[in-house]
């Protein structure tokens, strides 16, 4: 488990925002090269698309990524008691009879898998997407949840 | 400090000009800004009448969204999104901030009549151009 002080997160926070740029640059530029080639230029600029964040509330885990423009027909989100997956899609068109001035939003077809850092229930978690934000809250399984202990004196009944 | 300090701090902040128009206000929801912000991804699209822009912002909605014009050239989109994280974190590739983005754009488009959704976390604006420039006249051009 992670945990990091305030400035050690706004170093890694520059630092993921240099990446996105860097997703933008692979998605932004053509590469001359057809077919196969193309595709897995693109890959490497849509590999960490969405970004995720992955919370612990103690008795969940909660997800949340980043889908823009995407509805739950666009998602699809797959648990196992050790692992999700989240794949997903959207096209991105100009309006009607419009011509197109400047363009980073692109078309989207991606697929991510986590492992998570303890068991969950995948019967008893929810997905929901509401405002183009994705959360999933992950059950922890009863046996991966924190359990307090009673401390007893020696002697007592 | 009273609320209109406050209100106006963060206008003054996010370089909010006197004399603007704001598209889309909710007066019983000042935005406050979280100190940290990113850039939505934008699209820009032209029509003969109109000027779209598209803005992908996860977490906006009507309320939490301020579109600005300025009254001259430069479109600003500010989306309060922000929000305290459920638990402890374990795992994290996105800091949590506002999306803030300025657009500088033509002079010829009409701020006063421009129009914005937003849905499924992406800002729509459309703004008109001036009578003007769609139907300018024609100047004939005769011999000396």
């Amino acid at each position: 488990m992670l945990s990091r002080s305030n400035d050690l997160n706004h170093a890694l926070a520059m630092m993921l925002e240099a990446g996105r740029r860097m997703d933008h640059v692979w998605n932004d530029v053509e590469p001359p090269w057809p077919g196969m080639l193309r595709s897995a230029w693109r890959s490497l600029g849509a590999a960490s698309w969405p970004r995720v964040n992955l919370y612990d509330t103690g008795s969940t885990l909660v997800l949340r990524a980043d889908v823009p423009g995407l509805t739950h027909k666009d998602l699809s989100v797959t648990l196992d008691e050790h692992r999700v997956s989240i794949t997903g899609a959207r096209t991105v068109t100009a309006p009607a009879g419009h011509t197109v001035h400047h363009r980073e939003r692109g078309n989207i077809h991606f697929s991510r898998s986590l492992s998570l850092p303890c068991k969950i229930d995948p019967e008893a978690s929810t997905a929901a997407v509401q405002n183009g934000v994705l959360t999933l809250t992950l059950a922890k399984a009863p046996e991966a949840q924190q359990r307090q202990i009673t401390v007893r004196v020696r002697g007592d009944a | 400090m009273g609320l209109d300090t406050i209100v106006q701090w963060t206008k003054s902040k996010l370089g909010f000009r006197d004399g603007g128009s704001e598209l889309a206000v909710v007066p019983q929801a000042p935005m406050y800004p979280s100190g940290r912000t990113a850039q939505p991804a934008l699209d820009v699209f032209e029509s003969r009448a109109e000027v779209t822009l598209v803005l992908d912002a996860p977490g906006a909605t009507p309320r939490n969204t301020r579109i600005t014009w300025d009254g001259v050239d430069t479109l600003t989109v500010y989306v309060q999104r922000a929000s305290p994280a459920p638990g402890e974190v374990v795992w994290w590739e996105q800091e949590a901030c506002d999306w803030f983005r300025q657009v500088a754009l033509g002079t010829d488009l009409d701020g006063a009549k421009a129009s914005s959704t937003v849905l499924d976390g992406v800002v729509t604006v459309v703004l008109p151009k001036r009578g003007r420039s769609a139907t300018g006249k024609l100047i004939p051009v005769r011999a000396g």
